[in-house]
């Protein structure tokens, strides 16, 4: 970290050289003048420009196996957004009960990236530690508690999917092998024996002191007409939108930032910065989460509309609990079908599919050709749209810490950033910050 | 009593030379099929998992060629008696917690099994959908048999036993 002149400034530029607890790489500058933030660039590096391009000319069923590899956290995501895209250009409908295996297939990667994001990254900037491992010294049982818990989300996506990381389970139409019941059945007793945790969980993250953010978000997230939303919906906003998800491009945009490799997407007509992930999720569909989950909420105090992000925590707790309490119950139900899948047939078309990764909606769009060969590609990750708005709640929340020492207002703003739980890329963890102090 | 010993290769499967830890689990696995041998694409958040009852635990992952350490060459760390030379390998981590977060978590939760060894061997290709190394694959049932024998020169040293 570097800093102007020791006399008392009225220009600051930050450079913050190594954030932790994000997954990826990329830098933050912010330069802040008296105290106003006067610029921000959050500068990142994300690899989906270069799948879309790998894309072209390959088989359909290659698809959600190379997807699956832009990311290490939230490989599901991509599979399944890829799937029900792929599946669209087909005229595949996927029902029952592949739908179900697909809810619970996601229902543990939600687990293993929340309780990671909750436990590992998040948590430590709210007890005061700089790593989790410093935070394990004085919460032994939490820590252990939660990582048990991650694993419990762990045993699903290796159970359906065939391993924890870049499952290669998933295809076009459903599986190609679908486990017993009794195969099943110790992931099912390690979810029952990690339901009171995931509870306490909830409570636990509630009670945390959460630093003062009262952002009007424009949230956006699936909607499903009776579930909570993994893989199927409309994209809804608190701000009107309601449109089926073929109209991603009619209401969403990509655009090129001088400062940063990675897209950002804005809404059309002057709407500007978003907010997908947990929050968004958990405000606009509260309704649909199950009586269990919403009395937890309500013991706990969390009240939606939420409109503190440093309150994502709470969000992903409630989440992770659903998704325990959304996979015991598919497991309760599992018989194992007939076949692992659909047949498929390939055509010239365009499909496309939304899912609701970890971190917010992550779009798909493919033509593909009469053999289905990929034609077009083009992916839109959660990161990429909440990343104008993160450099949006830096610029509006840095000057209430202007008078805090260097070292606090930086914990403060990697800890905002944190509230995204950004998936900059699945390679390396390490994002520069910089805020440049001029006299 | 005999000693419980397990043996895991870390990595990604499909990102070039970041599944040696794996192919070379594989092999032991092959020549050792008593063994515990486990294939783990989790990463250090698996931690728990791994020393769960063991004794001596085995760790093998890729980690960054260089600075003495070929392609294909392999380094061991006792982990028990220098915990910090871990932190200072440049080990390739596209997991979401590495191998050396999950070890000091374990150190402190006070869990760690009596005996860690950690095998890194030294690795170029980490892009997703890329082949192995030549000399890295290539290297790979030299490792798996020299770990099997520093694992039989474990076993032999301690008091009754002759299987993990």
């Amino acid at each position: 970290m570097s800093s102007g002149p020791k006399a008392q400034p009225k220009t600051k530029t930050i450079h913050v050289k190594a954030l932790a607890r994000v997954e990826g790489e990329g830098a933050l500058f912010l330069k802040t003048d008296g105290d106003r933030v006067v610029d921000v660039k959050l500068n990142i590096y994300e690899p989906p420009r270069f799948f879309e391009a790998f894309l072209r000319g390959r088989s359909y069923r290659e698809v959600p196996d190379i997807t699956a590899r832009i990311c290490g956290i939230c490989p599901v995501a991509y599979q399944m957004s890829s799937c029900h895209a792929l599946e669209e250009a087909f005229g595949l409908e996927v029902a029952e009960p592949y739908r179900a295996l697909r809810r619970l297939l996601y229902c543990g990667e939600w687990i293993e990236s929340h309780v990671l994001h909750m436990f590992m990254l998040h948590l430590p900037d709210f007890l005061g530690y700089d790593s989790a491992i410093s935070m394990a010294a004085d919460h032994q049982d939490l820590v252990t508690q939660a990582l048990q818990y991650k694993k419990a989300g762990n045993d699903i996506v290796k159970m359906i999917g065939g391993r924890e990381v870049h499952p290669i389970n998933v295809r076009v139409g459903g599986f190609y092998r679908l486990p017993t019941r009794r195969e099943f059945a110790p992931v099912l007793e390690r979810l029952k024996r990690i339901r009171d945790f995931a509870v306490e969980a909830c409570r636990f993250v509630a009670k945390l002191d959460f630093p003062d953010l009262d952002v009007d978000y424009e949230f956006v997230a699936l909607r499903h007409h009776t579930d909570y939303p993994f893989n199927e919906g409309n994209l809804v906003s608190n701000k009107g939108l309601d449109a089926p998800i073929a109209e991603f491009s009619r209401h969403f945009q990509e655009q090129h930032v001088e400062h940063s490799n990675a897209l950002h997407a804005v809404r059309l007509n002057g709407r500007g910065d978003y907010l997908v992930g947990p929050l968004a999720r958990i405000n606009l569909n509260f309704d649909r989460l199950p009586e269990m989950v919403r009395e937890v909420a309500k013991e706990i105090g969390f009240i939606v509309p939420c409109r503190n992000n440093f309150m994502s925590i709470i969000a992903r707790g409630l989440e992770s609990l659903y998704a325990v309490e959304h996979a015991i119950e598919i497991l309760e139900d599992y018989e194992q079908p007939d076949q692992p899948g659909l047949d498929v047939v390939p055509c010239a078309g365009v499909g496309h599919g939304c899912t609701e990764a970890p971190r917010g909606i992550l779009y798909h769009t493919y033509e593909t050709d009469p053999e289905g060969l990929i034609v077009s590609a083009d992916i839109v990750p959660p990161t990429a749209q909440n990343q104008r708005r993160i450099e949006m709640d830096l610029t509006e929340f840095a000057p209430s810490l202007l008078n805090k020492p260097e070292a606090e207002m930086t914990l403060r703003l990697e800890q905002l950033i944190r509230n995204y739980d950004p998936c900059i890329s699945c390679a390396t963890h390490f994002l520069k910050l910089n805020w440049e102090k001029t006299p | 009593m005999t000693p419980r010993v397990r043996i895991i290769g870390c990595g990604t499967f499909g990102n070039g030379d970041d599944q040696v830890g794996l192919e070379v689990a594989k092999r032991i696995r092959a020549v050792r099929e008593d063994w515990d041998v486990v294939l783990d694409t989790g990463g250090g958040s698996n931690a728990l998992d791994w020393a769960e009852g063991a004794d001596l635990l085995v760790l093998v992952d890729a980690c960054h060629a260089g600075n003495g350490l070929d392609l294909g060459q392999m380094l061991r760390i006792d982990y028990i008696r220098h915990p910090d030379v871990l932190e200072q390998c440049p080990f390739l981590s596209s997991h979401a917690m590495s191998i050396a977060t999950g070890l000091k978590l374990l150190a402190t939760l006070d869990r760690l099994p009596e005996h860690v060894e950690v095998y890194g061997v030294g690795a170029r290709a980490f892009d997703p959908l890329k082949p192995f190394s030549p000399p890295v694959i290539a290297a790979v049932p030299e490792l798996a048999d020299r770990i099997i024998e520093n694992v039989n020169l474990f076993l032999d040293s301690s008091p009754c036993t002759n299987s993990a």
